[in-house]
């Protein structure tokens, strides 16, 4: 129904230092469910306030399928939005909270309300609506918020955390129910979340946000398999990325990592068409896709020290110091390693990322991404 | 919770405090200077004031004889009361429409972000500050027909033609000081308002603004409503300043011109009490103006209580 542009649009706030966004562009496609990730603070409220209108660029310019919209007030841009705190009218009843845009738009109450009804059945909750605000859950809240936004039938829907306050069960149904509503509705949703489950659940499209800036706009596996740099790298996944610094050089029939204080990690045969990154490179490795086994009765891979243990089911992970290098690992299935063990870790050359030690980006080694 | 042993639950009031029966010594000991404080300083004169409304009294003397309701009765068939009633509702309706609104619409601008915000709110209270007697000295000056600002101006300004008299006219002088009074009292209003506005998130006012509603619309339908209560208790607070409205009088007008044009009820006590010095029958006045204040101050606690939010 419509694509919605950022062209250059800076924002900065009287007496902040750093601009809530830097020199922005970007395409939220029509008809995509976009989500905006990022830890807080690193500006992806804010577009969705340049966006609702309800803050004005300090330049730069907004377009909804093409037509400039940077000057046009909020009560006039047809998008709906939901906040983080719902912001339901205290006054008025679910019901009436649901119809409020159109009242402004001058329907009559009949209309209005059969609409509402529709919408309540939609979301499930016609028992609540002569209910005022206070008098519901969370949940409900958030789906009059939702209802009301609805309602209205916009061009645009912009959703900023709406289910973070949700206990974890509500927040996964109400994952689904929204995906379901955006396929049924087939509007541009813009959703803004900290919550990287939310984006991988419900985004067509991820825009990786930090400190003002967007770091990668990509489909949901790309950011986690391919991210554009070191932030990307290490804000996305269950467990911090394991880093380190070092070189990648042809050994013996294999490649080698030779990391500070003569780390040296062999990491198997050369990959068909990888290219060997040059000089100093940062290396990103996922916990996920290092193997801790235990050192009695293995054979290959690094000898490391266990120092410490923890469960994130279904898997187990360790941490190990191998030479001086602290480095988080998965423990492979059926060992079970305490503090003080000695483990062996293998590495994998296709799982590993490699950025550029002072840029930070990603330095494409062509080797080919596989889902781990 | 099973019956403990330091606390005594059953028998006379007395046993049934929060008290150990050990320290009740104690609880005398140290209750006894305020109680003594509070025997002397208020429930006695109240008694006082009470028994003086059954007799006749003077300030003069200490002759004092027993007349049983006859100053009550003299409420009924004193035109003075009547009109003193009259003109206290003049002072209060108006006082309490214009500085509502007035505080209302300060309260709003004052919401707003614009720089120098701070400035403007800290000196919005600086007529509420000012004592009366300065208040009264300041309006006389800027109002008198001759010497004063106003009225030449407003000829100059060709609205009227000849120099409006703001202390002369009746009823116009009780309209004067109903402006005076609400010029000084609508801050307090207005800081309400404003606190009350407070607690109405932003982020309402600009969901209202994104389903459409333009700036008269959302305060018709979001900020209006939310501030309902809050007007209430605003309204109450202004008539229980107003109904007491004494030194503005007392300074500007001592209840003229004419006859009694300005009185008020509180007014109309005072000097019967301590120019007449008819005790008996000015705290029966007093008792009809604190009797309209504990109605109207019960209303004021069941409105606070709405005001409360979820």
């Amino acid at each position: 129904m419509a694509e919605v542009r950022l062209d250059g649009v800076v924002k900065r706030y009287r007496g902040l230092a750093h601009d809530a966004l830097q020199e922005t562009s970007v395409t939220f496609k029509d008809g995509l469910f976009t989500c905006i990730l990022g830890p807080s603070g690193s500006g992806k409220t804010t577009i969705l306030k340049l966006l609702a209108g309800i803050e004005e660029v300090t330049s730069g310019r907004i377009q909804f399928d093409g037509v400039d919209v940077t000057n046009v007030t909020p009560e006039r841009r047809d998008v709906a939005m939901v906040f983080q705190s719902y912001a339901l009218y205290p006054n008025m009843t679910a019901r009436d909270n649901i119809a409020f845009p159109l009242q402004l738009r001058g329907l009559p109450r009949a209309e209005r309300y059969r609409r509402v009804d529709d919408v309540a059945a939609m979301l499930g909750i016609g028992p609540t609506l002569d209910r005022q605000p206070r008098q519901l859950s969370g949940g409900e809240r958030q789906r009059v918020a939702l209802g009301r936004a609805i309602v209205r039938e916009p061009k645009v829907f912009l959703l900023d955390e709406p289910i973070s306050n949700l206990d974890a069960n509500l927040r996964m149904t109400t994952r689904e129910e929204l995906k379901r509503i955006h396929a049924e509705l087939k509007a541009t949703f813009i959703y803004v979340t900290h919550d990287q489950d939310d984006a991988s659940a419900m985004g067509d499209e991820v825009v990786v946000m930090a400190a003002g800036r967007i770091h990668q706009a990509d489909k949901p596996s790309d950011v986690y398999h391919r991210p554009a740099d070191r932030f990307v790298a290490s804000f996305l996944g269950r467990l911090p990325m394991n880093f380190l610094t070092g070189t990648v050089s042809d050994g013996d029939g294999s490649m080698l990592l030779h990391g500070e204080g003569g780390l040296a990690i062999d990491l198997g045969p050369r990959a068909n068409g990888f290219r060997t990154p040059e000089g100093q490179v940062l290396i990103g490795i996922r916990p996920e896709s290092v193997l801790a086994t235990r050192a009695v009765g293995a054979t290959t891979g690094v000898v490391g020290k266990v120092t410490l243990t923890e469960v994130v089911p279904p898997d187990s992970y360790v941490t190990a110091s191998v030479d001086g290098w602290s480095v988080r690992a998965r423990v492979v299935e059926g060992d079970e390693l305490q503090p003080g063990d000695s483990v062996r870790l293998r590495f994998s050359l296709r799982t590993m990322h490699f950025f550029d030690p002072s840029s930070e980006q990603r330095l494409e080694t062509a080797s080919v991404e596989e889902p781990s | 919770m099973t019956e403990s042993p330091m606390v005594v639950r059953r028998g006379s009031w007395l046993s049934r405090l929060p008290i150990r029966r050990e320290n009740l010594a104690y609880a005398g000991i140290f209750l006894a200077p305020t109680f003594l404080l509070v025997l002397a300083l208020i429930i006695y004169p109240l008694l006082f004031s009470v028994s003086l409304t059954f007799t006749r009294a003077s300030t003069l003397g200490a002759e004092r004889s027993w007349v049983g309701l006859d100053n009550w009765a003299r409420l009924l068939e004193d035109p003075l009361f009547r009109q003193s009633l009259v003109q206290t509702v003049m002072y209060v309706v108006p006082a309490c429409i214009l500085a509502v609104i007035i505080g209302l619409g300060v309260a709003l601008v004052l919401n707003q972000d614009f720089p120098g915000r701070m400035l403007v709110r800290a000196s919005l209270l600086i007529p509420w500050a000012l004592p009366p007697v300065v208040v009264a000295a300041m309006f006389q000056w800027f109002l008198d027909g001759r010497r004063g600002l106003l009225a030449p101006w407003l000829v100059q300004l060709g609205v009227t033609d000849t120099p409006v008299a703001f202390f002369t006219g009746v009823p116009g002088t009780l309209y004067t000081l109903v402006g005076i009074h609400v010029w000084k009292t609508f801050p307090l209003i207005a800081l309400i308002f404003l606190v009350s506005l407070q607690y109405l998130p932003r982020e309402t006012i600009h969901a209202a603004q994104i389903d459409g509603a333009n700036g008269w619309r959302r305060f018709r339908y979001v900020t209006f409503p939310f501030l309902l209560p809050t007007i209430g208790v605003a309204l109450i607070i202004q008539l229980l300043v107003t109904i007491q409205l004494f030194d503005l009088i007392f300074a500007l007008t001592g209840g003229g011109p004419g006859a009694y044009s300005t009185y008020n009820l509180y007014f109309y006590a005072f000097k019967t009490s301590f120019e007449h010095t008819n005790l008996s029958y000015g705290a029966v006045l007093a008792y009809v103006v604190t009797a309209i204040i504990v109605i109207f101050g019960l209303l004021l606690t069941r409105g606070g209580r709405s005001l409360r939010l979820s």
